[in-house]
Formats: C-alpha cells, structure tokens, sequence
C-alpha cells in the first residue's frame, strides 16, 4: 500500500511537472485526467478541464474520425500523430501526440502525451515559403538574365572568372575559371582601363567601350562593370555585362566615311562650280571687250606693218616695226583665247576615233618636233574604241598638250639628244565602272614644281617665263576635256617628267 | 583708171579703213572707204563695185543689214563681212545672207591680200 502510494506520488509528480501535456482519456472521448502542461497550454481552468471531451478541444475532426482513431488505439499498442487542439480562446496549437492505450481496473482508458510544435511548425512553413520564394526568385533572376540579351560575366577580385551566362560565352567563349584578361585578351596583367577594375577598387558603375583584336578582324564591345558585395557590404567580386557593338562600329565608320566622301564632293564640285563661273564670267567680259580691243589692235598692227613695208630693210625701225607687229598679234591671241571660255559648243558630238584626232594632232605638229630633235614613242592599243566629241576642240586640247611637252623638252635638252622623248600612250581604262579611252602624253622635260602642279589648269597661271604662255591653254583644255564627260589630269616631277593623261568616256554606241 | 577693180571699205574705225586703204591700193585696187551705212548706201549708188568689206558694227545699223540691202538690190558682188567680236551665231548670220567670206580682227596685210584675190578670182 506504502509502496504503491509513493509509486502514485513518483507517477503524479511527474505527471503534473512533465513539459508536455498529458491527458488520460476515456473510449468515449471524455477526459478523465489532464496534467498542469495541459491545462496551461489550453487556457481552460482546472474546473473547466474537468467537463470536456476530446472533441471539445480537437475540433477539427468529426466524433467518427474521433471514434476511428480510439478503435484503431484499441487494436494497437501505442500510435503517433500530430493533430491541430483549439485552446479556450479559439487558438490553434498544433501538437505531436504519443498515445497508448491501458486497462486500469478492468477499463480501458488512454494515455496521451502531447508536445506543442506550434512554433517548430511556423519556422518549419517559414523555412518552406522562404525555400519556394528563393527559387522563384533564383529562376527570375536566371530568366531576367538570358532576357537581357547581353553577355553578363561574374570576376572575383583576382579576375577570375567565377560565371558566365550563356549569351556571354556564346560571344567569348567559355573560361569559367580563367582569368578575364588571359581568357579575352590574351595578356598576362589586367588590361589598362579596366571597368572591372575600377568597380571593385572604388564600388561604383563603370561603362565604356572596349576593342579586341580577333583573328576575325576589330570587336567593339560596350562594358558596363559593377560591384557585388556580401552581406557584410564587402565587395566580393564584380559583374560585367557585355554587348557587341561591333556592327554598330562599322556602321558608324561606314557613315563617317560616307559623310567625309560627300563633303569632299560637294567641296570638289563647288569649287567646281566656282571654277565654271569664273571661266564663264571671263569669257563674257572677253566677248564684251572683244570688239574693244581686236579694233585698236587691228589698226596697231597694220600700222606698223605700213612702217615695216616702208622702212629701209635691217633698219632698227623697221626691226621695232616687226616688233609692234609681234607684240600686237600676242594681244589678238589673248583675246581669242579668252573668248572661248564663253563660247558653248554648237552642234552634237559624233562617235569618232580619238586615234584619228591625235594623228591629225600630230600631222600638224610633226615637221617642228623632227626639227627639234625630240624623240617621239607612240604607244596605240589596236582597236580602241570610239568616243563622242567635237574632233575640233580635242584636237586643240591635243595640239596645246603637245606645245607643252615641246617647250618642256626643249627648255631641258635645247639641242637633240637621246634623252629628249616624248611618249604618247592610247589604252582603254576603267574609272568609277566608266569605260574610257585614254591618251597619255609623257615627256621627260624640265617638268612642274610640286607647289605649282595645283594650279596649272586655273586661267592666267603659267609655269612659263613671262610673255611666253598665256595662261589659257591648259585651262581651256580642262574646259574642254570636262564638258566631253571625261578628265585631264596632269602627274609631274620637277627636272624629271609631265604627264598628262586626257580620258573620255567611250561613245555608247560601242558598249561600255 | 576704169579696168582697175574697185572695192569699197565700210568701217568706222578710221586705222582699219586707212590702212586697207594702203595695202589695197599698193596691190593696184581702187579702193573707197565710208564710215557708217549711208554713207555706204550712198557710195553704193554713184559707184559699181567689185568688192566689200563690212565691218559687222556700224554705229547704229549694223554691217548685216548693209548685206542684207545690197542682196535686195540684186547686187551681185562680194561681200567679205569683218567683226572685232566673232562669235558662232554672227558668223552662221553672214553665212546665211551670202556673205563671201566671215573674218575675225585683227585682220592683217597678208590675209586681206589673200581674201581680196579670193573673192576678186571667184568673181
């Protein structure tokens, strides 16, 4: 009796001071027992305990589920579960129950001992929530980067490259654990001007453009470096996001070419322009003046011509007399030649044989380049084709170019001698996809300081001493040459060579 | 002084008509010189050339209509028309009215001998 009432008191003791909740419950649910833990947990005074049912504090599930679990209890030794009990206030604490059932005094009753995992089951569903919401995360992050479009690369602070997404190494490679300035730029130390660099030195953005020499050819790449930092605010590493500009680049390039291309041009065709007007503007004060000065000149001429006629022969009269008369025609010639810078061609051009016109050219001046010992080398391609012009106006574009090369030579070599050669080369060129037949004139004579080589189509300027050119000829050829379509360009090294090279455009009639 | 063959200068510049006067003359020419038109018109009528030479600027009426009157009259002779200020458009207008020949200034001596035997031999 002693001892079982000190095992009651032991039993008891531990009952009331056990942490857990403890009931002893009745196959018709009622609770017949409940321990201080209980009774705690649930808010319900002593008294109040002491009248419910199982179901009073398990609401949750119905009396048959109530009455399943008892019966399975019956069967069984002992069953875990966790179930959801209601405190008095209406609170739901959820609980682990260890339960068992006994016989005590021919009854069966039940014991059950429950644990309160209310806030082991809140951190738990935290736990989980935050796991879910880490992966939503995670995936958006991943999507947000391959939607970006650029290449984004992650380097520790000792340029190592730590990640790349899949657009990055699709544009450089892969070198996940290279270094980024062995890996992209083939060096042994970061590159100069780094953007990384400067993010993980001083924890700011840094964007620019970087180039990389492939053995495709130049890479234009715009950069964009920003730190990344711990928890703590350390900067651990830095992210690098990359995009290809490399069309972008050309096209700007192409562009800037373009632009460059155009301003030469319209600089070029306004100087042109200016060019023809001042020609043109010549021309008519030449034709304004014309009857001006041709009448006067005229009278001086014939004067002195009547003097001439009349004046002892190898007189010094009659010497000054032929002199007035030189002069006099050396205006006439002046005036002539400025009258054709306003004079517009009549008439059509006709497909003719430049070949022919430049032998005519040559019949005219062949007998005084024979007597001036000059060596003359024709160079003509059989078959050239036919070019529409004005036979006339090439033939004084040819005769001027010929009394150019005559002079230089001259002014060189005064005597005949080997070196004294003239060449004459008719081929066919492509200029600008433009079929055109060229007739290049060489001579090795005294040839054009560089300074002057400029200006030697502009009127009025000549590379001759004073009276003996007028400065018209080749400006007039130029005028010439360029209202046939075609181009005279003159190349010459002074005391060595003049060439000038005359093309115009093939006639359409025979093909291009 | 009657078979010599005549030739008339219409200029108003006073050196060209003294001077053609002079190389003409020397080649044995009866040459007359006027200034303007009327006086042109007027030689025209007291005398029976054989040669012209009109300068295109006349003071006033122009060397053409001087050409275009003496083709109106049916006067046959040669007309060698003479300009300080050629151009394509005159030159096509002298051609048009029978001129015999078109010669820019200056003209000198030996193309006015040449001219004045050309024209002088055609007739």
């Amino acid at each position: 009796m002693r001892q079982s009432s000190e095992a009651e008191i032991r039993y008891r003791t531990l009952f009331e001071q056990a942490p857990d909740g403890i009931l002893i419950i009745g196959t018709d649910g009622a609770i017949l027992d409940f321990n201080e833990a209980a009774h705690r947990q649930l808010g319900f005074s002593r008294e109040e305990f002491a009248g419910l049912k199982i179901s009073d504090i398990d609401p949750l599930e119905s009396n048959e589920e109530i009455q399943a679990r008892i019966r399975r209890l019956l069967h069984r030794e002992k069953a875990e579960f966790e179930v959801t009990l209601r405190t008095k206030e209406g609170a739901a604490r959820d609980v682990h129950v260890i339960a068992q059932a006994f016989a005590l005094s021919g009854r069966t009753l039940f014991h059950t001992i429950w644990r309160d995992i209310t806030d082991r089951r809140k951190a738990e569903n935290a736990l989980r929530e935050a796991l879910v919401r880490v992966a939503e995360e995670s995936a958006r992050t991943d999507a947000i980067i391959e939607a970006v479009g650029d290449g984004i690369s992650i380097q520790d602070t000792n340029f190592t490259v730590l990640y790349q997404n899949r657009v990055h190494k699709n544009l450089l490679g892969e070198h996940t654990g290279e270094h980024c300035y062995r890996a992209y730029q083939c060096r042994e130390s970061i590159c100069e001007g780094c953007y990384l660099a400067m993010s993980l030195k001083d924890g700011k953005v840094h964007q620019g453009e970087r180039l990389r020499i492939t053995v495709e050819g130049k890479r234009y790449y715009d950069v964009v470096a920003s730190p990344l930092r711990d928890s703590t605010g350390r900067i651990i590493a830095a992210i690098e996001a990359v995009r290809e500009i490399t069309a972008r680049k050309q096209m700007e390039e192409e562009l800037r070419r373009h632009r460059e291309q155009l301003e030469d041009l319209v600089e070029e065709r306004t100087k042109e322009i200016l060019h023809a007007a001042q020609l043109a503007s010549i021309g008519q004060l030449a034709a304004g003046v014309a009857h001006e000065i041709n009448n006067p000149i005229n009278g001086i001429i014939n004067y002195a011509q009547i003097l001439t006629d009349t004046l002892p022969a190898f007189s010094k009269e009659r010497d000054i007399a032929t002199r007035i008369i030189k002069e006099g025609k050396r205006v006439a010639t002046i005036v002539h030649s400025l009258l054709s810078f306003g004079r517009k061609q009549k008439g059509e051009k006709i497909p003719v044989g430049i070949e022919n016109i430049l032998f005519e050219a040559l019949i005219l001046t062949e007998a005084q380049i024979r007597k001036e010992g000059i060596c003359l080398k024709i160079h003509m391609t059989e078959g050239l084709p036919r070019v529409e012009a004005h036979p006339q106006q090439l033939q004084q574009v040819f005769l001027n170019v010929l009394t150019n090369a005559q002079y230089a030579l001259n002014q060189r070599y005064p005597k005949a001698q080997k070196d004294k050669i003239l060449e004459i080369h008719g081929e066919k060129v492509i200029v600008n996809d433009d079929s055109r037949v060229r007739i290049s004139f060489l001579d090795y004579g005294t040839g054009i300081p560089s300074q002057m080589l400029g200006k030697v189509a502009n009127p009025f300027f000549s590379t001759k001493p004073s009276g003996q050119g007028t400065g018209l000829g080749l400006s007039i050829c130029h005028e010439i040459v360029k209202a046939h379509g075609g181009s005279l360009t003159v190349e010459s090294e002074e005391g060595k060579f003049t060439r000038v090279m005359i093309d115009i455009p093939v006639a359409k009639s025979d093909g291009k | 002084m009657e078979n010599r063959l005549k030739i008339l200068i219409v200029d108003d510049e006073e050196s060209l008509r003294m001077t053609f006067a002079i190389f003409l003359s020397k080649e044995g020419y009866h040459v007359m010189t006027t200034c303007t038109y009327e006086e042109a018109l007027a030689a025209l009528e007291r005398n029976q050339f054989d040669l012209l030479f009109v300068d295109v600027v006349l003071g006033g009426k122009s060397g053409f209509d001087l050409l275009r009157e003496i083709r109106g009259r049916s006067m046959s002779c040669p007309v060698v028309m003479i300009t300080g200020s050629p151009s394509d458009e005159s030159a096509a207008r002298a051609s048009e009215l029978g001129a015999f020949d078109y010669i820019p200034k200056p003209v000198l001596k030996d193309t006015l001998l040449q001219v004045t035997r050309a024209a002088l031999g055609k007739k």
